[in-house]
Formats: structure tokens, sequence, C-alpha cells
């Protein structure tokens, strides 16, 4: 979804909605100054995080705007939100300017009068709490109709679908395939049936395909589940919604073609009925109308835009209407109780907020209405029967840090700084570029999720400039060892997985290998003319040639493999295995020119090595950096590959959040730190209270 | 075979439920059977001897075996005339996509000097019906032209046995190292949009500039056996011509596709292919 990153290494997807600067503001010719002035204070804002550069850049596009009178509210709003970000109380005075100078514009004067905190729109914004917090929330799951239980799937606990009783605050396992050693199977996207009785998830099975299973959830224990639906020519299906009167599931399938579907599945035996054929980005979720003849789901506006419009079909596929088309990125969240309203996410106001639309007779009643200013990355779970409405929250963030290392004495010599400073959103995948003067990473945009963009920060100057390339999902880029591109896996435009060359200068994105099977974490020859990668599904290393594009097994393994790390030397592969035989987890240098791989350090698997972003070979070759964990608590340590003992860094890895990258030099190490997680919220109070009776 | 679209049209395996129909013309019984009665009707041309389905064959998935369309009085038109099946589904029309509508584009022929050459207010008078209810019962015909229920659709929809081996390796091709999913995707097996695959392109300049840069819309693969000659201008007899030609990428041009590039299939490779392409012929209906 324009919400949803890929699924990283069998870890948890995170859902986001997200904002498509570009389009909120309609170029027109007259107003050409202000909108440059406005994307580069956007660009300030949000790439190099200099608020107090963006405000006087906003400031000057607001002049610049004239007669344009919905660019100067929006433009003011936006003015605002920095002034509030850096706590100063200037931003009131703009709002209240907007909201007294500015009535005509609606929309801006919502998001302000929301801002001072004012409800006389209607809007209501008491009533929201967090219903779970903790480690193992995600939202791949769904609330039941009476609010107590969530089905999700326990990532910790090897990826088995579990039911949390929100009150009692217990989980219930509803499957048992295993550790992820033993197995690779996992659950995803589920779904409650309106009884309560009944789940139906999605399950990635030991042949690597998606299938559909029901389960019933009375009664205490593993219950027996019941495949559903599943053929060899599906490459994903996500259940979203289970009918009211019980009969459909409505499910997105994912075609090995790239082309996704809507469809339902007859709870009864299983038969697909495929309604429409959409972009391979799919639906973010479907939702039944409460009197079970209508589905509504968001779909992309195209294949280049990030925005999204709601669309509502009758479940006999014989009328579609389109609910909701607006440039912004609109996203279903589901119906009110008594089916009079479609409700959606939109971030049309900049910030995220809630909506409803009038709904009868199976067609949309007039313009919709904000309902719930600024609830953030949300991802809807369903309604519960009461009207709450249950969502998956991105909560924190994380930074680029950086800090002196000195590998002899095994320690920081300085506290870590921020290499980014007032990043608006977590920055994911650093590297340094072969001359160390460069440090990349990956951003998912100012409020999360798609466009990834490539940021590049000079560690001389501090200067950041951004790569944009057309590519809807950016795995790890790698520079490449003459500094002129990166290497990286990702998916293109039309939804191929592959492995991509990123242009350092341009963007531009060229495929290298794409195909029916995924590359994981490419990396470079220390000449640049070779890759290295695994092959997701194989536990291999394959070593192509860019030149020829001959490809040769560089080895194979029983054992589950982490990821490629090349010696500076081209000499060696060092990774991480996992055993499911020996329950163990081993440091393994594989020769790259072939032979038996030699095992370095063994560790059981309670106490694992990280197996992915937490390797670096040191720049001499002659030793390797791993991460060492157990449970919450990580460390470093120092692996000679020839003689010495494995030695601990005396660093405290507490506050980091993912991996590291070692400096060429081996005298600074970047890391991520801080904390980005997410919690089940339940927002309440913003529809309509039923008359009462008397 | 599924469900009844508006209780006009039955869709058959492989195609999706929702077919969209504008608000403005729902799809009747009356209208399609008026549409095909329209569609074989040769007073909609100057001569009295061409209909649409002189160009729209039946018997070959509604599409023409002569590799430039041919009009009234022998005229050459510009362009092979496309196979009709599931337009219903269609974005754009046309080989470079300048109609957006069923509706608009069942018009065009009938008012085109090198197809029918009529006046609509004469082709209305001819047949008693005014212009748009030409439009919207013929519209409505081309809606019901429906492929499906093909050994593809059944292979893909839990049936095994429905491809052979061959077949299925075909399917792998296709969807990877030879890349024609790259363009023909999805239950109809076109993206709907405009590519330059360099078949214009001779002797350094465009011979057809198409939608502006040579490039022209992908057309479905379904029923592929019974469509030749291939492409915009029909200039490939054969299926075998089709594949050789993307097998060394096309014809190199500045506006090129970037998904065209030398396939490096084996003998082998191609064959099956080809023989999974056979496997997308299935039943063609029009109407109920």
């Amino acid at each position: 979804m324009g919400a949803l990153t890929s699924h990283v290494e069998g870890n948890m997807k995170r859902i986001t909605i997200t904002l498509a600067l570009a389009a909120l503001l309609p170029l027109a010719a007259e107003d050409k100054k202000a909108n440059v002035l406005l994307q580069a204070a956007q660009a300030k804002e949000t790439v190099q995080g200099d608020l107090k550069g963006a405000i006087e850049l906003y400031g000057q596009a607001v002049k610049e705007a004239g007669a344009n009178r919905a660019l100067a509210a929006k433009t003011l709003v936006q003015m605002a939100e920095c002034y509030q970000r850096m706590g100063d109380a200037e931003s009131g005075k703009i709002y209240e300017r907007v909201v007294r100078e500015y009535a005509d514009q609606k929309e801006a004067v919502t998001v302000a009068r929301a801002r001072l905190g004012g409800t006389d729109s209607g809007v209501r914004v008491k009533g929201d709490r967090p219903v779970w917090t903790g480690p193992k929330v995600d939202g791949f799951g769904t609330i039941s109709p009476d609010g107590r239980f969530l089905s999700y799937v326990d990532w910790a606990g090897a990826g088995n679908l579990v039911l949390r009783d929100l009150v009692a605050g217990t989980d219930r396992p509803l499957t048992n395939k295993g550790s992820w050693a033993e197995s690779r199977e996992q659950a995803e996207f589920s779904t409650i049936s309106r009884d309560g009785k009944h789940l139906a998830y999605a399950w990635l099975n030991d042949k690597d395909r998606y299938e559909l299973r029901i389960v019933g959830v009375q009664g205490t224990g593993i219950p027996q589940s019941r495949r559903l639906f599943g053929n060899e020519d599906i490459g994903n299906i996500s259940p979203y919604d289970w009918s009211p009167d019980g009969k459909w599931i409505a499910v997105s399938v994912h075609r090995k073609d790239g082309t996704a579907q809507i469809g339902l599945v007859a709870a009864q035996d299983g038969a697909l009925r495929v309604l429409k054929s959409v972009d391979w980005r799919g639906p973010t979720k479907i939702f039944f109308s409460p009197d079970s003849k209508y589905i509504a789901y968001d779909l992309s506006a195209s294949d280049t835009s990030e925005e999204r419009d709601v669309f509502v079909m009758r479940i006999d596929g014989s009328r579609e209407t389109a609910a909701v088309i607006h440039p912004s990125q609109n996203v279903i969240m589901g119906w009110s109780p008594d089916g009079a309203h479609l409700l959606f996410a939109s971030d049309r106001t900049r910030s995220i907020a809630l909506w409803k639309l009038s709904f009868v007779e199976g067609k949309p009643q007039g313009a919709p209405e904000m309902v719930k200013p600024d609830i953030g990355s949300s991802y809807s779970l369903g309604l519960s029967a009461s009207g709450a409405l249950y969502v998956w929250k991105g909560v924190g963030a994380v930074e680029i840090q950086v800090a002196p290392l000195d590998l002899s004495a095994g320690k920081l010599m300085a506290a870590p700084v921020s290499a980014v400073q007032r990043f608006m959103d977590s920055p994911q995948h650093l590297d340094w570029s072969p001359d160390g003067k460069y440090l990349s990473y990956v951003s998912r945009g100012p409020l999360g999720g798609w466009p990834y963009s490539l940021p590049i920060r000079s560690m001389e100057t501090g200067q950041v400039r951004e790569l944009r390339p057309r590519l809807r999902n950016l795995g790890a880029p790698r520079w490449s060892p003459d500094g002129r591109s990166f290497l990286t896996s990702g998916t293109d435009l039309k939804g191929r997985s592959g492995i991509y060359q990123i242009d350092a200068q341009t963007g531009e994105a060229s495929p290298i290998l794409v195909g029916p099977t995924p590359a994981a974490i490419p990396q470079w020859s220390p000449d640049g003319k070779r890759i290295y990668y695994r092959a997701t599904g194989r536990s291999a290393f394959l070593e192509r040639d860019l030149a020829s594009g001959n490809e040769r097994e560089v080895i194979r393994l029983p054992s589950r493999l982490g990821e490629v790390n090349v010696s500076p030397d081209g000499r060696t592969i060092a990774t991480i295995s996992e055993e499911a035989s020996s329950k163990s987890s081993t440091v393994l240098l594989i020769p790259v020119a072939g032979g038996a791989p030699r095992e370095l350090l063994r560790l059981s698997l309670a106490e694992g090595f990280q197996m992915y972003r937490g390797m670096a070979w040191t720049p001499d070759s002659r030793a390797v950096i791993v991460t060492k964990s157990r449970g919450d608590r990580r460390e470093l340590w120092l692996v000679p590959v020839t003689d010495g003992q494995p030695r601990k860094l005396d660093i405290d890895l507490t506050n980091w959040a993912g991996g590291f990258r070692l400096h060429p030099d081996g005298h600074q190490i970047t890391f991520l730190a801080g904390k980005a997680t997410s919690e089940i919220w339940a927002l309440e109070n913003f529809l309509p209270q039923p008359a009462s009776k008397h | 075979m599924l469900l009844l679209l508006a209780a006009a049209i039955t869709i058959p395996l492989g195609l999706d439920l929702y077919m969209p129909v504008p608000e403005e013309n729902p799809l009747t019984l009356e209208k399609i059977a008026q549409g095909r009665q329209l569609f074989f009707d040769r007073r909609l041309s100057r001569d009295g001897a061409t209909s649409c389905s002189s160009c729209h064959d039946a018997e070959r998935a509604f599409s023409d075996d002569r590799a430039i369309a041919v009009g009234v009085l022998g005229r050459q038109g510009r362009r092979n005339a496309p196979a009709l099946i599931n337009r219903g589904y269609g974005h754009s029309f046309f080989w470079d996509g300048r109609v957006a509508t069923l509706e608009e584009q069942v018009l065009k022929p009938i008012e085109d000097p090198n197809e029918m050459d009529m006046t609509l207010p004469e082709a209305a008078a001819r047949v008693g019906a005014s212009a748009q209810e030409m439009s919207h019962a013929l519209a409505s015909y081309v809606r019901s032209i429906l492929s499906g229920d093909s050994p593809f659709d059944r292979y893909i929809n839990g049936d095994r046995g429905a491809l052979s081996a061959e077949q299925q390796a075909g399917l792998q091709l296709f969807r990877g190292k030879a890349n024609c999913s790259a363009c023909h995707v999805g239950p109809n097996f076109t993206d709907e949009r405009l590519h330059n695959t360099g078949v214009a392109w001779r002797d350094g300049r465009l011979a057809d500039s198409g939608a502006g840069r040579g490039d022209f819309k992908t057309p479905t693969l379904r029923e592929i056996t019974r469509t030749a000659p291939y492409m915009h201008d029909g200039s490939f007899a054969t299926l075998e011509d089709v594949v050789e030609y993307y097998e060394r990428g096309g014809n190199r041009n500045p506006q090129l596709d970037a998904d065209l590039r030398p396939l490096r299939l084996s003998v082998e490779e191609r064959r099956a292919l080809l023989a999974f392409l056979r496997s997308l012929s299935g039943k063609v209906d029009d109407g109920p």
C-alpha cells in the first residue's frame, strides 16, 4: 500500500499513510514563484530539518501567493506547524490569523481550529486511548465486534497467529508452528467473523505459498484450522474483512504476474470471486458495509502517484462508485456501525485526519467532513459495534548518530552525536561512501511511507542532497566502490522486485536483475565488477558478473543464511548461519573462490547473532564485528578471523535501533538511535451520537 | 463461468466480475441485440458493402487476417484491425489510445473515409436509430464480446493439468526471463498503456508515430492464435516472427521502451513460450 513498507526479512510490516507534498497545491502559472518557494520550504523542512530556514521560505511564499488565498492559507498552516514543532507561540498567532482572515478556506481553517484546540467545528478530540502497547504490537489483525479481542502475528513468537484479550491482557496462540529455525511458515493478515467465533487468516506455508485458512476461536488451546483457499498462482493473499452475514471474506490477492485483485472468498466452500484487477499495489484494506451489500476500498490514483482514492462496489460486481476522489492520500478506515457513513483517513490538510462521508443507497452524499484531526500514521483494524475505531499507530522515532571509535581500545572515543538534526521521519539503511565523506540513508518521507528517497549527507559541510529513484521500495543501498552509484534490492513502478543500480548523481535506477526470484541484500565486490546476493527461498549465495550477466553459486548450505558481507580484500564472505538441528547461530567465513566455509564462532540460538545489518569487516579484513543478542540485550563483539580471541566492545547499545555501519577508515561508526514502535489505539466519540429515545 | 453482469452477459472464467459500464449506458439485452445487428449491418457504410464485421471477423476473435484494414471501395486503412475481445475492460481505444470510451470509439469507423465513410446523420437515417442509440448499442455489443475460460485460466484457478509441462515452462518465461508481463499483464494480458517496441521504426525513422513517439497500445494476447497478422501494422505473419522480434530486443530507436532488451532465449525456451501463448485461446462469446 502507499502505506505498507516491504516485509523485511520476516519482521513486522509497518503501515502508514504518506504525504504527497507535490500534490497538495496544484500548479498554476501565476502561482509559479509561490509554489517554487513553497516546495523549497518543504524540502528545507522535511529533508534538511531546517525549521527556521523553512519558516523564512514559507513567509516569502505567502507574500508571493498574492490573490491565491487557498495557497496562502495552506502555506500559513505549514509555517505555523514549523513554529509549533519549535515550541514557539508564534504558531498560535498564525493559526488565529488563518481562522480570522481565511474563513473561506475551509480545510485550512479546520486544521487551524483543531490546532488551536477548538471544537466548534464539531471536531471531537477526546476519547482516544491506547489499548495495547509493548514490543508485541502489530497491525496484521482486526478487532472483534465487541472490542475485546484483537488478532495479531507474534513475530517474536516465530510468526504464530495470536488472539489477544485486550481486557484481560492475555494472549492465546492459535497456531503452533515451531521456531523460525524449524519453520519459515508464518501468519499474516487476519480477520474476525462478526459473530466472533471464527478467524480467517493468511498463512505462508512450508512450500513458501500463501493460503487462506479458517480457525474457530471458541474454547481453549490450539484449535484445528482448515485450508479454505489457495493455489499456486497466488503470490499473496490478504483477508481484510468478514461480511456481516458471514458468507464472504474480502481479500486482496496478488497474482504472480504482479496483478493485484480485489475478491471475495466464499466462507462455505472457498470459491474465489474476482471482482476487480487493479494496480499491483492493491488496496490497503477492504471493509464490508454493515448490510453486507458493498465493499469499500482504496486504490492508487496512478502508478506514479502516492495519491489514493476510495471506492465502493456492490459485492456482485455490478457497480463501482467513486466515493472519495481528491488530490491527496485517502485511505479507507471502515464504515460507521449504522452504515450511514464511510470513514477514511486523508492527508488533504497536510496532517492525517479522520473524515466521514455520508452514504445512502450505495452512493455518497455531499462533501466529506473531518471528524478527528491529527490521528497520525494510522492503519485501521476495524470498528467495534459500538463505533470505536481501532488503529495501529506508529509512535516514536529514530535518528542517525555518529561516534568516533577506537577498535583497538574497543570503545567509543566520544559520545555519539546526531548526524541529521531534527529529522522528521525515521531514517533507515545507512551507508558510508567509499571515501567516507558522505553518509547515505533511506528516508520514507515526511510522515512515513512512500515515496522513498535516498538523501546523501556531506560529513564535511552538513549539506544534504536527495536522490529520488523511481523505485517503490528501497532495500539497503550500498555505495559502489567508485562512489558513482548504489546497489540495492527494490521494487520498480510495475511492482517487479529485483536488484537495481542507482546513479549517485541523477538517482536514475537501472535494473541489474529482475525476475520472479526476489533478490535479497546485494553487495559489491571490491572492484565493482561483480555483485553478491542471497536469493530468497534458497539458502545460497550467488555471484553475478555485471559485464556478462553470468552467475555462479558461491555456496549452498542446509542452514538458514543471513546477509552477504564481502571482506574489503574481496576474498571472503562473512555471514550468520542458523541451524535448526543444533539450535545454534554461527559466524561463517565463506571463501569467495570456493571451498568449505569456516566456522568462526558459534552460539546457542538462545543468545544468537543478529542476522541482518549487525555485522561489519574491519578495514584490514582481519576481523569482523558482530552483534550478539540475548533477548533485548545486545553487544558488539570483535572477532579476529585468523588468530586472537573474540572480545566484547565496550559500547552501550541500549539506545541503538537496528544495525550499524563502520566508516571505511574504521575510526567512526554510525547507527540508528531511539525507538520507533507501534501501538494499538481506540478512537472514539467521532460519530454522531444516536438520538436518545423518550 | 462466474455470475451474470447486470443479468445481460456471462463473465467467463479468468475475467473480472466487475466491468466498468457508464451509468448513462447500462447493459441491457435489448441494446446488445441491437448492437449485434448494427455490427453486421452493411448499410452503415458508403458503398453498402462494408460492416464492422468486415474487419472484425467473429471467426478470428473479431480481428482481421489482412495486415491493414480495407474499407469502403477497397480503400486501405492505416493499421491492422485489432481483436475486439474483452474491450469492455479497456481504458483507451484504437492502437494509439486516442479515445477514452467505447461509446465514442464505436462511431469513429463509421465516419472514417477509409473505413465506412458515412456521416453520423446519414448512418442514423439508414438504420433508423439516432447516433447516440447507435453508440450505446454498438458499445453494449462490444462489451458483450468476451474471451476467457482458456487452458491458462483453468490452470491458474487450480487445474494443474490444464497446461502441459512445456506450457508451464513457457508461463514461467513469460513472467520471468522473457519479460512479456512487463506489458502483457492482468486478466486481459494488457496494461492498456502505450509503448514504443520499435515496430514502427524503419530505416532510421518512424513509419507511424502512433501516439506521438512511435508508441502503441499493448494489445491483448487472448485468442492470439486466431488474430494473425500481428502488431499495429500487421507486419508479422506468425507468432514465431513476434517471438523472434522480441528475442532480439526490438528495433532500437531513441524512444524504445526500457523494458525491451535482447532476451537470450534458447530454442527450447522459445518453443515453450510459443506453447504457452497458444494456451491463451479459450471460448469467445458475444452476448448472452
